[in-house]
């Protein structure tokens, strides 16, 4: 008995060390020739894998990096720090701007027209697609939370008000919902920026008909352009712009706009004044 | 005759019998028409009219370049209003000409006609190049609901052997072409003989559903009778299941000729070319009269309505102005949902101040009863929608992987070959939204496709 126990031990052993050594010759035989410098990068990659970068995850923006077919600084997940570190890796210079996510519109259950009831798919894709817009207004929120589904960093939450409200103390910047909303309401900003901007996308030439579908909609009445004292407001495409080459955060425009539509950025949207009552998931 | 069919399909209910025996009305004294200015598949058009501009009856008043384009014309004579953005009926705010009605007044006594038409063409003296020409210059395209330039059909750069006429009208409720067979078949067939002398075919088919049986004589007696089948043109009626989508252009193929268009080919790859019946009637009028595709027919029924009509309107009339001319009424207490076009594929809109468009096959007001909504629950595996499927795809493993954004897969089991004609959604036990999440994944597969083009370039 002892003996058949001693044997498998020892047959065991010599067969691990055969084997053992054979993988160790072949590993270095066959050795794959791989760039150190894509493990460098995807060491300092945040590793949360949110595509943002548009590449298959940090392993796929690392090798893309590290054969130099992408620039440094797309990591909007990690921010400056992330693209300094990457940077510094690949030797190049960093200069890049933090930013964040800020959805232009306002038009919440209250203010909003609704087209009619809706039951079809629940996202805010098939909506518009069906419907055109659940909201009478055709360029607003739809309200499903599609953003709030491809936000990775839990920087978005559906407020009870049926608009997406953004976390600026968790949002990257990584444009996930810019890209995923059907609308394309979602902006990105940085995250310094000061001056004013407008949170309405309404392009309807109209005015009675802007007012008819939401009462926060821009009427195109051009009091900002007129009013602003620095002539920075221009009309791009219906709605107004702001050059913030000139913006001295004055406020002019947010107090003289009828429907509120104009909000400084620093104050209103990402400041303090901004505190939504939030659904809980 | 034995009726042919293809596999697959549904048996929705008919719901034809509340308009199938009222005679087409006309309706007059249009006010005031809300013309949308794109009402094709392909390139937008410009207006080519101002505001403030008198415009006679058939006069073109909005057009661009380009092969996938179809000139749009006025349908009443009278001044241009406005040039905005309105509604339309597949739910979104395009440009449109609203045009008030005027009479011109009379110059020494003599009141000037308001009608701008083109003068009258012989098909079959012209040549092919002369014929497609008038049918883009009458505006007119496929009137069973994609609006597809018919311009473009009739110019097949393949050989054709069938001119298939769709009288199969398979929507449930809708009764438009079924009175038109009956109250113009000589129209009809005139039409398959214009279609098939431009297009060079040997044989044209009148397709009709079992459920409209007794429009078959009256089609035959219409093809003993005509001149084009004196003069030798091959030209009969082919019986078919009643069956859901029986009308829809591949299957209507499959069941007459027992080919199949390949996927993501088009009916000349099989050698046919199918005609809605209202475009065989624009057609013929487009020739006969010099007439531009200025107003269609369209059935106006379901269970809110209190009074069924099969109309034919000025395009760009509202449905609203054809109930306050007293052709048709709607119970708007009982009215919980509004949709133009058939209850399978039409498109359910807000409110029925919404024009009729070229491709307007019907306006249907559903009750409580008709328009009840389920819950989404989750697919029980019954394998229901793989036998509905008239293109014999998976829906529920298309749905799984469409749920997933797993759209290479999507591709693979056929996403794109998707008619979206919703015997699957109609069958599904558990009530899923099939269709509606394939018109999604399609969207988004095309926008994929689109991004990998462009990275390739």
């Amino acid at each position: 008995m002892v003996t058949i126990v001693l044997i498998t031990i020892a047959f065991s052993a010599i067969l691990a060390f055969v084997l053992g050594t054979a993988l160790g010759f072949f590993r270095e035989k066959f050795k794959v020739e791989r760039d150190p410098k894509i493990d460098e990068v995807r060491e300092a990659l945040p590793g949360a894998n949110c595509g943002g970068c548009g590449f298959p995850g940090c392993d796929g923006y690392a090798e893309a990096v590290a054969t130099g077919r992408s620039p440094t600084t797309k990591c909007t997940a990690g921010g400056s720090a992330t693209a300094e570190a990457v940077s510094k890796i690949m030797g190049v210079d960093a200069a890049r701007e933090d930013v964040v996510s800020v959805l232009l519109c306002q038009g919440t259950k209250d203010v909003a027209v609704s087209k009619g009831e809706y039951v079809g798919v629940q996202t805010c894709r098939a909506a518009k697609l069906s419907t055109g817009s659940v909201k009478a207004c055709s360029w607003g929120c739809q309200g499903f939370g599609d953003c709030v589904n491809v936000c990775k960093f839990d920087a978005l939450a559906m407020g009870e008000d049926g608009l997406p409200h953004v976390n600026y103390d968790n949002c990257t910047g990584c444009g996930m919902c810019a890209e995923e909303c059907p609308q394309k309401l979602f902006v990105m900003v940085p995250r310094e920026k000061k001056g004013s901007i407008v949170l309405c996308s309404n392009r309807n030439v109209i005015k009675a008909n802007v007012l008819k579908t939401c009462k926060t909609g821009c009427i195109k009445c051009e009091i900002c352009v007129k009013s602003c004292p620095e002539k920075c407001i221009t009309m791009v495409n219906g709605i107004p712009v702001t050059d913030y080459s000139k913006c001295t955060s004055c406020g002019v425009c947010v107090q003289k706009c009828p429907t509120h539509a104009y909000k400084l950025l620093e104050v209103d949207v990402m400041g303090e004044k901004k505190k939504v009552p939030v659904l809980e998931a | 005759m034995t009726a042919k069919t293809f596999r697959g399909g549904a048996h929705p209910p008919e719901q034809k019998d509340r308009s199938s025996g009222l005679a087409v009305e006309r309706l007059r004294d249009v006010k005031q028409v809300v013309i949308p200015v794109n009402q094709h598949f392909g390139a937008p058009l410009q207006p080519l009219v101002k505001v403030g501009d008198y415009v006679k009856r058939g006069q073109k008043i909005a057009d661009a370049d380009g092969r996938m384009t179809v000139p749009v014309h006025a349908s009443l004579a009278g001044i241009v209003k406005k040039i905005e953005p309105r509604t339309q009926s597949n739910n979104l705010d395009g440009p449109c000409i609203i045009i008030e009605a005027k009479q011109p007044e009379p110059v020494d006594g003599v009141v000037e006609s308001t009608d701008d038409f083109m003068p009258p063409l012989d098909p079959f003296v012209c040549s092919k190049e002369e014929a497609l020409a008038r049918i883009r210059a009458a505006g007119i395209v496929g009137m069973g609901g994609a609006g597809f330039p018919t311009h473009v059909k009739l110019a097949p750069s393949k050989p054709i052997s069938y001119v298939i006429a769709n009288g199969a009208e398979c929507e449930p409720y809708l009764t438009i072409d079924e009175r038109t067979m009956i109250e113009r078949p000589e129209d009809v067939v005139e039409g398959v003989a214009i279609t098939m002398k431009i297009v060079n075919a040997p044989e044209g088919i009148i397709a009709v559903e079992e459920n409209k049986m007794h429009a078959i004589p009256l089609l035959e007696k219409a093809i003993a009778s005509s001149p084009r089948t004196r003069a030798g043109m091959k030209i009969r009626v082919q019986l078919l299941k009643t069956k859901y989508p029986q009308g829809g252009e591949k299957m209507l193929i499959t069941a007459i000729t027992g080919k199949e268009v390949p996927s993501g080919g088009l009916p000349m790859d099989v050698g046919c070319v199918v005609q809605n019946i209202g475009t065989l009637c624009a057609m013929v009028e487009a020739f006969r009269d010099g007439k531009p595709l200025i107003e269609r027919g369209l059935t106006i029924t379901g269970g809110a309505c209190t009074k069924p009509a099969n109309v034919i309107a000025p395009i760009g009339t509202p449905v609203a102005d054809i109930i306050a001319a007293g052709l048709t009424a709607v119970d708007d207490e009982a009215l919980r949902r509004i949709i133009y076009g058939g209850p399978m594929m039409g498109v359910a809109v807000p409110n029925y101040a919404i024009p009729v468009q070229k491709n307007t096959s019907g306006v249907l007001f559903m009750n409580e009863e008709e328009a009840v909504h389920y819950e989404e629950e989750t697919c029980i595996r019954c394998g229901r929608c793989m036998r509905a499927c008239p293109i014999r795809i998976s829906p529920a493993l298309l749905a799984v992987s469409v749920e997933t954004g797993d759209y290479k897969e999507a591709e693979k089991i056929g996403l794109l070959d998707c008619i979206e004609c919703g015997s699957c959604s109609f069958v599904c036990p558990a009530h899923r939204h099939l269709v509606q999440k394939f018109r999604v994944g399609k969207q988004i597969l095309r926008t994929i496709k689109q991004k990998e083009a462009q990275n390739a370039r």
